[in-house]
């Protein structure tokens, strides 16, 4: 390690060493031990250190972490009938083996109107239609009783 | 708490364990809220922001893989983007980099260390986000340089860059009473 590389450190890291990265950290550990000039590097990385210690963020989030709970037990709350359907149509890691649901939803429509088609009379045909019927009827009322 | 640990109850939560998810919280609920306090210097704004971190966990814990990161680096690269979409929505981002607008030699370090903790965090809340959230996470949260750069998905050596200007805005902000 040089002058500029331990200075380039303390740029980025300050004076800190457990901020240091690891793999640098017993390097510059020993070159700040040996050499003198490093030591006014260190202390002006200090000064900022020191200075940002003293942003303090609150530590108190009791409060907070209540509210969170809640909000997550409320939103675990029994999903209604309509949501029940939805998860398990579409689950939340839906791996390929679960596809076949949304598949069978989006066919059910055709097969719906398979059965029903065949479940249908047979539409008459004009083609047969009854003529034997008629003709017959016809020729009843042609034959006069003979008197 | 172990890696190894916070995996198991990740995938606890995932299953919809609330006492795992409570267990997490109770250990990363302050830090995480610490860190977006420090971005926004807002009370209220910072409660809002970590309650949606948690809630994302409890509603997306499938989405966390122990194998890429730990849980903590995860958490704070959810905090770290809600606050970006937060000051981007609210339109705070900070333009520009005062650092390139000084010159001149560095303060003096005995200037540095009279200042009052209200003006470091009026400093601080004039870095550029990225800059700011680097700062954080590095100085005050404990995470490493690798976990930093993967958050801000950038090279170690560029987030080193980020954080070297990072200090060097800070100190000509405080030794200059707020100003560039």
């Amino acid at each position: 390690m040089n002058l500029k590389q331990f200075s380039d450190l303390l740029a980025a890291y300050g004076a800190e060493e457990t901020r240091w990265p690891a793999e640098i950290r017993d390097e510059a550990i020993r070159y700040r031990r040996e050499q003198p000039e490093a030591i006014e590097l260190v202390h002006d990385a200090q000064a900022l250190d020191a200075a940002l210690q003293r942003y303090e963020a609150k530590d108190d989030v009791s409060r907070l972490q209540s509210r969170i709970l809640r909000q997550v037990q409320e939103s675990s709350a029994e999903p209604d009938i309509v949501d029940r359907i939805w998860n398990w149509l579409v689950p939340e890691r839906a791996a390929l083996g679960t596809l076949w649901r949304p598949a069978l939803v989006a066919t059910l429509p055709l097969l719906i109107g398979v059965v029903l088609g065949g479940s249908l009379p047979e539409p008459a045909d004009p083609l047969n239609d009854s003529w034997d019927d008629e003709i017959y009827l016809l020729a009843l009322g042609e034959e006069e009783p003979q008197q | 708490m172990t890696d190894d640990v916070e995996a198991v109850l990740v995938e606890q939560v995932r299953l919809g364990d609330q006492r795992a998810f409570a267990e997490i919280l109770a250990a990363h609920l302050g830090p995480v809220n610490r860190y977006v306090y420090r971005m926004t210097a807002n009370t209220t704004e910072a409660e809002d922001i970590t309650q949606e971190v948690f809630l994302r966990l409890w509603t997306q814990a499938g989405r966390f893989d122990p194998q890429k990161s730990k849980l903590s680096t995860w958490l704070h690269n959810i905090a770290h983007n809600l606050c970006v979409d937060h000051f981007r929505k609210n339109g705070r981002m900070v333009s520009g980099d005062p650092a390139e607008e000084t010159g001149g030699d560095e303060p003096e370090a005995s200037l540095i260390a009279m200042i009052e903790a209200e003006d470091i965090k009026a400093a601080v809340m004039q870095l550029p986000e990225r800059q700011r959230s680097a700062l954080l996470m590095c100085h005050y949260q404990g995470l490493s340089n690798k976990e930093v750069a993967e958050i801000l998905d950038i090279s170690v050596s560029a987030l080193e860059s980020l954080l070297a200007r990072a200090r060097r805005t800070l100190k000509t902000l405080l030794a200059n009473g707020g100003s560039p």
